[in-house]
């Protein structure tokens, strides 16, 4: 199997990469819907949200509710430019070439 | 889920997993219909009643409106601080009904200052949001409803009289209350599945 030198690394990591699919199928969600989806701990899913909002693949928006802050994660124009390019990145390595 | 290296084979897994997981659940909206449906099929056949009656000033029933209006902002904002997640359905129906909401409320107002008959043109609308809403839940009942709600929109301006009340009636019958029912019973049956 070829080594993944070309795919994007912030991609290609389990959590992110969940994280981008979730966000991509829907308009928002809160961290709380992110992390029973993914089964991920706390503080792991906290430091994968930066990296993507770093990068500017996703925007989160804390705001307050009921007292308690809530944390709100929508995928931006980049982060879909880069999850499209990253499944057609794959789809090269799965086509078997002739 | 943690970090580690993936293969492609698991990266797609994960894709179609989380994707997967996003898919469109039937959400219950059936107790915004079950407000307005029965609060217009009320309010109509109390009119038609005491037209019947020969009773005065029987446009006041329409007051009710305003106060369902209200009930409704509450559960909405309530349901709202509820959700963990919008889907692209969720907000395109709030668009949606947000947009119809206004058109109801201007028609009210115009016709106060031009002087029509508002029944065809509400029951146009009931019948613009259900055919929309059916469409995008994928909820025959509700879609069908709205054809009914196009039909009726015709019809009643052939009728004259108190009757009219009766096919405002039918219309919120055949779009809100029917298909909310049956919305009800779809989103229990998918409760238990789950």
């Amino acid at each position: 199997m070829k080594p993944f030198t070309d795919l994007d690394p912030l991609l290609h990591s389990q959590l992110r990469l969940a994280i981008m699919s979730l966000l991509i199928s829907v308009k928002e969600a809160d961290f709380s819907y992110l992390q029973e989806a993914t089964n991920s701990t706390n503080g792991n899913l906290s430091v994968q949200i930066s990296k993507l909002k770093d990068a500017e693949y996703i925007e989160v928006k804390k705001t307050f509710e009921n007292n308690y802050p809530k944390t709100t994660c929508k995928i931006t124009r980049k982060g879909i430019r880069a999850f499209e390019k990253y499944v057609s990145d794959i789809k090269q390595y799965l086509t078997p070439k002739n | 889920m943690e970090e580690k290296n993936i293969t492609q084979q698991e990266s797609l897994a994960i894709i179609q997993q989380m994707i997967d997981k996003t898919k469109q659940k039937l959400n219950d909206n059936s107790k915004f219909f079950f407000l307005w449906g029965f609060a217009v099929f009320i309010c109509a056949i109390t009119q038609y009643v005491m037209l019947k009656m020969l009773l005065l000033n029987t446009q006041k029933v329409w007051i009710a409106m305003p106060i369902i209006a209200i009930i409704h902002i509450i559960l909405a904002i309530k349901e709202r601080k509820g959700n963990t997640v919008q889907t692209h359905n969720d907000a395109a129906l709030q668009a949606l009904w947000t947009a119809l909401g206004i058109g109801f409320i201007i028609l009210a107002y115009l016709s106060f200052t031009i002087s029509f008959n508002i029944f065809p043109f509400y029951i146009l609308l009931y019948g613009i949001g259900t055919f929309v809403t059916g469409k995008i839940i994928q909820f025959k009942p509700l879609t069908f409803g709205g054809i009914i709600c196009f039909v009726l929109s015709i019809i009643i301006t052939y009728i004259n009289g108190p009757e009219q009340l009766l096919i405002l009636a039918a219309s919120v019958l055949v779009s809100y209350i029917i298909p909310g029912i049956l919305l009800k019973l779809e989103f229990s049956k998918q409760q238990k599945q789950a």
